[in-house]
């Protein structure tokens, strides 16, 4: 493993991370995430459920597919106010379905910042098969589940039940301890598969890469955990440092107790540092006669989109005796990123060792030689300095402003019987950013933004609640949009925060029903089975090919099975014993031929699996 | 395997989660007996370089005004211009938002559909833009530093640094528009004389079948008689003095939106009566819609409108909308009343049958659930003969912004 960026073999996708591996199914999945749009949420989903990105991606059933399929399988934990809407998330019925698979975690300081994936995959056909029943893949990273363009690292890790104990690996109790602690804290209810993820990634033999073979531990802070900051050495002879936020205590912290440091940043960062800061680091490349900061541009490497800037996150260090250590993960080089300052965010990485060594890195990412860096790389040079940009900073407060407010304690009450949904906020204290002159917040119900009179300011909402009628039941959602204006300069920025929707579950299962009944109201029906048994990869594999869909197919048995043999059909119901609820789930209630055909499916299931022995 | 590695930034599968969301967003657009395609190829006739979303002819110099300082500043290059672009729309939003067809009004900055998207399609049709890009396409080479100033030395060294590779007419100067990246206080939705001249030339240069457009009709005629307001002209079919081939290309257009509507209030009466719910008005608006237009109906030479969407390669459905229209029309003009029509059991089985063909597995009078899903309207419009406006509410506006911008622009 080199880090070249220019090696195809270095990158990774995400969301292929979510496939099941062949054979596999997913059974739960964890994550977490500062910020997520509910775009990418959706393409994980659709990674998730093995939706065919070539047949699939204009089918609107891929997305309730998905939705439905994983309902119980899925959850992302998000710090609140980080949650941003697709473009039309506000006339989209489809999020509804999106609000129970989020959950928020508020820290009583700082924010919540890991970028963590658990997945849990198993078996389809044990009895046939030699393979291990479950498999897991873990995904420690500095990618959060939104569009990013920018240098993203991760570390994978896959692995399978642990034959015995001395097979176990103690990162995957660390992992199952991070993940237990944090679902502890989120707000909102869990479902079991989810629930009882944590206990199964704490029994797994994880495959460690080599550069983790004298040590390897997830590492994390928050909650009331030690910081990171005491992981690092007290004395190092050479550090490395990437992120793109930077702030002087961290980096001075570091600076104070090595000899040589390599700083890659952003520019905006670097430019950020006070001056003492960066003349410490520039005395620090004097001594050892190296650049010390160094900020990261763009790369085409032809074969992903092109690449602007850093998000990654990599702490690498070599002690006095020359024991090298890698932390990669979520933590910025900030005092809040690793407890240096106060408040810690809750941050995970991974710690290795040996790692990478700093030699290595350099090498693949920042030089091509000692005369030259690499084409994305730029030496950083203290008289290029740009002022901060006014609008940026805006920016930057309107969208702390707006995590600030999505803290708040919204409620959603709805009266199913009136048709008539309340929004109201709890005391909004001692929020001074509310007061923010030529700022103005309002709130609105998420499905109901397209009307615009369903905005209310924040601090009126605060003293007396709002109350919409007329409100259908398919158009509650816990989600609600906060929306922040500024007059000068002109900006404005909308956040999403999830509201306590004060529904049972089963209400909740009754205004899922109503979306989806809704959807595939307008939809192709013969779509659903279709994409249920093409979307599944491996019977796509066993399969062979198959055919093109006709524009405008019909939704008939008869044309469903043009275009999904019986064969696949009955294997894909074999092999998911679920496939028939969700079908029925997403079909909804009534007589039609598909839903006989769902009961003609379970019957022969029935007897298939009377005769095979499991 | 497991590995330390860089974390793909492939927006492959944003986009397809993008497209999947879109496909569940509800349409706008009500198409419920299949006269989408034949009002499109009337309302490009009529109306190019204008679509529904539009709201004011400025737009059109403010979206090309952006893009300009975009490039002549430099500011575009290694950002990300779409964020860029609308943050600067938004600013303009902020000046013009009082004004009637300010877009965004309500959306604010979560717009769905910024002006620039809006416009996009019909810039390049009316020349404004050198070249036929997808605005995705144009930011993104914006933003890879192509389109920027360069700086041209002629024969004589002589160095001229405001020539540039843009994407923009070189007629276009509008540096005036947002000087600095700002638009200034008085920013308006009203054209300036000079940017009507131009908007009058490029919409006369789009002659259709080597006719005028109705955009350039109406500019004269405002021009001409002084009008300072075009709002009485509610359909195309309004507007007098129209050449003898557009006069009769027009009335096809009236009377195809006449039909649409007889046969859509029959259709959404059906459907009353299927979901066993009172009627709030489709049967009385349909009565009220026989009296005026059985014998216009009845006299409508089917056989030149076909000919005329042949001709257009605009009859997609050739054989079965004749019998439709036919049939259907006979049936219309045989009943001897509004009632007698609205239940006559023939011209149902015809609607019937058109849903079906329209809307193959999703007829709302055969599906249950299809039908759940149908909401009623809250009003039926009693007293409205026509359905189709073939975009004619904005082409209206436009050639009202223009007229006004001729008479009374800021030079």
């Amino acid at each position: 493993m080199t880090l070249d960026p220019r090696d195809r073999k270095s990158w990774q996708g995400l969301f292929e991370l979510f496939l099941p591996p062949a054979d596999y199914r997913l059974t739960a999945a964890l994550g977490t995430s500062f910020g997520l749009s509910l775009d990418a949420l959706v393409a994980a989903l659709l990674a998730m459920s093995e939706a065919d990105p070539d047949t699939l991606s204009n089918e609107p059933v891929a997305g309730v597919l998905a939705a439905t399929r994983l309902r119980a399988k899925a959850r992302v934990l998000v710090h609140p106010g980080t949650i941003a809407g697709s473009s039309m998330a506000g006339s989209n019925r489809f999020v509804a379905l999106l609000d129970r698979m989020i959950l928020e975690v508020t820290p009583r300081a700082g924010l919540f910042h890991p970028k963590v994936w658990a997945v849990r995959f198993d078996l389809m056909e044990p009895h046939r098969s030699s393979k291990p029943k479950s498999c897991a893949r873990l995904v420690v990273s500095s990618r959060n589940l939104a569009p990013s363009s920018a240098f993203e690292l991760g570390t994978i890790l896959e692995g399978q039940p642990a034959a015995d104990r001395d097979e176990l690996t103690p990162f995957s109790v660390d992992v199952a301890d991070a993940l237990a602690a944090w679902l502890k804290a989120a707000r909102g209810v869990v479902p079991k598969n989810v629930r009882e993820l944590p206990a199964f990634i704490r029994g797994l033999a994880l495959e460690v890469p080599k550069e983790a073979r004298d040590g390897l531990r997830l590492r994390w802070q928050g909650l009331g955990r030690p910081p990171l900051a005491t992981l690092l050495p007290p004395r190092m002879r050479r550090a490395l440092i990437v992120s793109p936020f930077v702030q002087p205590d961290f980096v001075s912290a570091i600076a104070s107790r090595t000899n040589q440091l390599q700083l890659i940043s952003m520019k905006d960062g670097l430019d950020g540092l006070d001056e003492t800061t960066i003349t410490h680091l520039e005395d620090l490349g004097h001594a050892s006669k190296t650049a010390a900061m160094y900020y990261a541009t763009n790369l085409q490497n032809g074969y992903e989109d092109a690449i602007d800037g850093i998000h990654a996150k990599l702490v690498l260090t070599e002690d006095q005796h020359g024991a090298t250590s890698t932390f990669v993960g979520s933590a910025n080089a900030t005092g809040p990123g690793w407890g240096f300052s106060t408040p810690p965010n809750v941050e995970a990485v991974v710690e290795m060792r040996p790692g990478i060594s700093i030699d290595a890195f350099t090498t693949a990412f920042v030089r091509e030689s000692k005369a030259k860096v690499h084409p994305w790389i730029v030496e950083y040079d203290r008289d290029d300095r740009t002022e901060p940009d006014s609008d940026l900073e805006t920016e930057r407060n309107l969208l702390s402003a707006l995590r600030q407010a999505a803290i708040l304690d919204f409620t959603l009450t709805y009266d199913a019987a009136a048709q008539r949904l309340r929004l109201a906020v709890g005391s909004t204290g001692r929020a001074t950013w509310l007061d923010q002159p030529g700022c103005t917040f309002t709130v609105a119900p998420l499905l109901l933004t397209e009307h615009g009179d369903a905005w209310t300011p924040l601090q009126t909402l605060a003293s007396t609640p709002r109350e919409f009628e007329s409100v259908t039941i398919e158009k509650v959602t816990a989600f609600v949009a906060i929306r922040a204006r500024n007059e000068q300069p002109p900006l404005e920025r909308t956040r999403l925060a999830l509201a306590r929707l004060h529904m049972s579950e089963p209400e909740l299962d009754e205004r899922d029903a109503a979306v989806r009944r809704e959807i595939m109201a307008t939809a192709d029906p013969a779509a659903v089975l279709s994409a249920l048994v093409q979307g599944l990869a491996h019977l796509r594999r066993s399969a062979g090919g198959r055919e093109e869909r006709a524009p405008g197919a019909s939704q008939t048995v008869t044309h469903l099975f043009a275009h999904t043999g019986l064969e696949q059909l009955l294997q894909a119901v074999a092999l998911h014993h679920d496939l028939v609820d969700d079908l029925r789930l997403v079909l909804g209630c009534g007589d039609g031929p598909l839903q006989r055909l769902c009961e003609e499916l379970e019957h022969v299931v029935r007897i298939v699996r009377s005769e095979v022995p499991s | 395997m497991s590995a330390l590695t860089w974390l793909s930034s492939s927006s492959a599968e944003i986009t397809r989660a993008r497209d999947v969301l879109k496909a569940l967003t509800p349409g706008g657009v009500i198409d419920e007996l299949g006269f989408l395609v034949l009002q499109g190829a009337f309302a490009d006739r009529f109306y190019p370089a204008v679509t529904t979303p539009m709201t004011r002819a400025r737009y059109f110099i403010f979206v090309a005004a952006i893009y300009q300082y975009l490039e002549r500043s430099g500011k575009a290059a290694g950002r990300d211009v779409e964020r860029l672009a609308g943050d600067l729309q938004y600013e303009l939003l902020t000046k013009v938002r009082s004004e009637p067809g300010a877009i965004g009004k309500e959306a604010g900055r979560a717009i769905v559909r910024p002006p620039s998207e809006i416009y996009w399609s019909a810039i390049a049709v009316l020349g404004l833009a050198t070249q036929r890009l997808s605005v995705a396409i144009y930011q993104r080479r914006l933003s890879d530093g192509l389109f920027r100033p360069q700086t041209v030395r002629d024969d004589d060294d002589a160095v001229h640094p405001e020539d540039m590779q843009s994407l923009w007419d070189p007629a276009l100067r509008l540096s005036y528009v947002l000087p600095d990246g700002v638009f200034p206080e008085d920013t308006t939705l009203r054209l300036r004389k000079d940017e009507a001249v131009l908007l009058r030339h490029r919409y006369a240069a789009l002659k259709t079948d080597g006719h005028d457009t109705l955009i350039t009709h109406m500019v004269t005629l405002a021009r001409e008689r002084g009008l300072t307001g075009l709002d009485g002209l509610s359909h195309p079919w309004d507007i007098p003095a129209l050449p003898a081939h557009t006069r009769e290309v027009v009335d096809h257009a009236r009377r195809l939106s006449l039909f649409a509507r007889g046969t859509t209030l029959q259709y959404y009466r059906m459907l009353l009566e299927k979901k066993r719910e009172q009627d709030t008005g489709a049967g009385e608006a349909f009565v009220s819609w026989w009296q005026a237009a059985h014998v216009d109906l009845a006299r409508w030479d089917q056989d030149d409108f076909f000919g005329l969407v042949h001709d257009w390669a605009a009859d997609k459905r050739p054989l079965h909308d004749r019998v439709f229209f036919k049939q259907w029309i006979t049936r219309c003009a045989a009943a001897k009343s509004g009632e007698e029509a609205l239940h006559d059991p023939q011209a149902r089985a015809i609607i019937a049958e058109r849903e079906k063909r329209i809307r193959p597995g999703k007829e709302r009078l055969k599906v249950k659930y299809q039908l759940d899903a149908w909401k009623p309207m809250s009003n039926y419009g009693v007293g409205e003969l026509y359905q189709l406006s073939y975009r004619h509410p904005v082409g209206r506006t436009f050639a009202q912004d223009v007229a006004d911008g001729l008479e009374r622009g800021a030079s």
